[in-house]
């Protein structure tokens, strides 16, 4: 009778501590934050768009790996003062648009981009740090227009190859420009130049250039030393247009990098490294040994800087200039990779929403480890065009890859 | 005090010759990661299945109470899948942990058929994470769609397939897990003093997996559902066992 009873008494026991670990166990554990997508929160408050926006950038921003913006002490820095904005005016707008400025002027992304969709105003870091550490940045270039206009069509290609035009293109929503020069120098090397990656958007007067340069390739004289491809003052554009302008010179795929994405909303979660491939061109290509020059300059921005990482991966590659932009991410969608660019606050601001922040879906590795992301890619040979070279009628960087050329 | 009371005098008046079982099992398990992840489109985080292997150790103290420990290689897996147009780009990891449990062990029951119950807690190191999966390439395009030149779907990138050990980071992970164990089972014992059994175990964790390394952070526990079978072997002799004391 007293095993009974005490058998009994195990079981309430031991079914009782079931029941206490159970509780016990769920009680242990933190409690599982919902975090919301960017666009979802509601943007009614000064303090809620900044609580948007820290989310936003804390989740989406790429880079966060290798930049060093402490993005924590942002957050208690500027949580209090988004509190004491408590209401939409001139002067508050005035206020919040610094605060988001100086939260984001350190970010290392320089694709990134604020666009305060109640006032036009916008902010980029890149380029708000290169006119604070040099105010002549932009100025001091004298490429791609005055040596495009007059040195290089006129005084360096053969006249009787050269091919030229200006077509109008939609690059992110906007008509713009689009310029492609081509034909030969010293009838020995090859050279190609195109204002952005927008080549499947040529037109009547910029295909024949494009026809011209490739048609020459895939069917190389043997008077032809080389390929000189000018990316200087080159911002980007297209990702398709890699396999198109590098594909049609090789054979084989080359890998000449790596991205990854987010893949979680913790700061620090990633893809694993994808492979940065360049492929023969699926409409035809040819295995040129020749050496191939990639010009770049510090306005060499995104596709311009991929190609010519792609270029001076290649053996018979070269990248003559000076360091790029350093903008190397590409950018997709929000939701492609569940990371990048963003808007906030369309819950009341509409559509457009209050802040609209552009960045990089993408972290891009070159070959070597390095991410150049927000420094630039360095150049194989350094050279730089001046004003006073330019008044000589020279351009130095050119001239650079014609030496180069010459001497292999 | 009082419940923790009964339970140690329950012990410690039934004097015994205590025993110690060694043993072996294997298991299958299909765990679920706990976390939030709304702010990812058409992302879902779905319980894979593993697989446990063990040396389990059994200490009776008397005919209905033991403790339970041992070391145990036990996965604790789970995919992330994207879903809608996405579908097809996934993540599979596959965690190996090495767990050590510490387990109160009750049996109730005749002589060689018991039921009993496992309730304790685990510590257990996470060794490595293979990831197996595919993810979009935006840098390898789908020439042939070029004609737009424009990410418009995910179509316009091949995938990229992969399959590689995870690398840890030491600003972000937690490596150590601690947690909780509640099993539930059934053992045979025969003459000889082989202890068969199958045991049904939840198990779960309270410490996240990552560090706390930036504000409003985000979670993940492992909870695990297992089930495993085994045998004890007797390494003590079988005279004498219990003793009970009248009270």
């Amino acid at each position: 009778m007293k095993l009974i009873f005490r058998n009994k008494i195990i079981y309430f026991f031991a079914f009782t501590s079931i029941f206490l670990a159970v509780v016990i166990t769920s009680s242990c554990r933190k409690e599982i934050p919902v975090v919301n997508n960017a666009q979802d929160y509601p943007g009614s408050s000064y303090p809620d768009l900044f609580e948007a926006f820290w989310t936003g950038m804390n989740t989406n921003y790429v880079f966060w790996g290798v930049d060093t913006t402490n993005w924590d002490r942002v957050y208690t820095t500027y949580k209090p003062l988004f509190a004491k904005l408590t209401t939409f005016d001139s002067a508050s707008e005035s206020t919040a648009e610094n605060y988001f400025a100086a939260m984001t002027a350190g970010l290392i992304d320089s694709h990134y981009n604020l666009t305060f969709e109640l006032t036009g105003n916008s902010f980029s870091p890149a380029t708000y740090r290169r006119e604070l550490m040099n105010p002549n940045y932009f100025t001091d270039s004298t490429f791609p227009s005055a040596v495009l206009d007059s040195l290089i069509p006129y005084k360096y290609i053969d006249a009787s190859s050269l091919v030229m035009g200006t077509d109008t293109v939609t690059m992110e929503g906007s008509a713009t420009p689009f310029t492609a020069v081509s034909g030969t120098i010293n009838n020995s090397i090859l050279y190609l130049y195109f204002s952005s990656f927008a080549l499947s958007q040529a037109g009547t007067n910029t295909s024949p250039v494009f026809n011209y340069f490739y048609n020459m390739v895939q069917n190389l004289p043997a008077y032809i030393r080389g390929i000189v491809i000018d990316l200087r003052g080159n911002g980007g554009g297209e990702v398709a247009d890699l396999d198109f302008v590098v594909g049609q010179m090789i054979k084989t795929p080359v890998t000449f990098g790596y991205t990854r994405a987010k893949n979680g909303t913790g700061r620090l979660d990633y893809t694993p490294w994808a492979p940065a491939i360049v492929k023969p061109w699926y409409g035809g290509s040819a295995n040129i040994k020749v050496p191939i020059v990639a010009l770049a300059d510090h306005l060499s921005a995104s596709m311009a800087e991929l190609t010519t990482m792609a270029i001076k991966t290649l053996p018979n590659g070269k990248f003559i200039g000076t360091r790029t932009w350093g903008a190397n991410g590409p950018l997709a969608p929000q939701v492609y990779f569940n990371g990048g660019q963003f808007t906030i606050g369309t819950s009341t601001f509409g559509s457009s929403g209050y802040l609209f922040t552009y960045t990089s879906s993408t972290m891009f590795k070159y070959l070597n480890g390095s991410v150049y992301e927000g420094v630039g890619v360095p150049p194989d040979i350094y050279a730089r065009e001046t004003t006073a070279a330019y008044k000589n009628g020279e351009d130095l960087v050119v001239d650079a890859a014609i030496n180069y050329i010459n001497s292999q | 005090m009082a419940y923790l009371a009964l339970g140690m005098g329950l012990l410690f008046t039934t004097h015994l010759r205590a025993q110690f079982y060694l043993g072996i099992e294997a298991g299958g398990n299909k765990n679920y990661l706990i976390t939030s992840n709304q702010a990812q489109s058409f992302t879902v985080y779905d319980p894979k299945g593993g697989f446990s292997l063990g040396v389990p150790v059994l200490y009776q103290f008397n005919e209905w109470f033991a403790l339970q420990s041992g070391l145990s290689y036990t996965q604790k897996n789970y995919q992330i899948n994207r879903t809608g147009s996405f579908q097809g780009i996934y993540q599979k990891n596959t965690n190996s942990y090495m767990e050590l449990p510490v387990l109160a062990h009750f049996s109730f029951g005749d002589e060689q058929l018991k039921g009993f119950i496992n309730l304790g807690g685990y510590a257990a190191y996470w060794m490595s994470d293979h990831l197996k999966g595919v993810e979009s390439n935006v840098l390898n395009t789908v020439d042939s769609s070029s004609t737009s030149n424009t990410l418009t779907d995910n179509t316009g990138v091949y995938g990229y397939s992969y399959s590689e050990p995870y690398q840890f980071s030491t600003v972000k992970d937690k490596r150590l897990e601690l947690g909780w164990i509640a099993g539930v089972g059934i053992s045979y014992e025969t003459t000889s003093g082989h202890r068969f059994f199958i045991e049904g175990r939840y198990t779960a964790s309270v410490t996240d997996q990552q560090k706390n390394y930036e504000i409003n952070q985000v979670p993940r526990y492992n909870t695990t559902w297992g089930i495993s079978i085994g045998c004890f072997f007797r390494l003590t002799a079988n005279d004498n066992i219990y003793h009970y004391v009248n009270y």
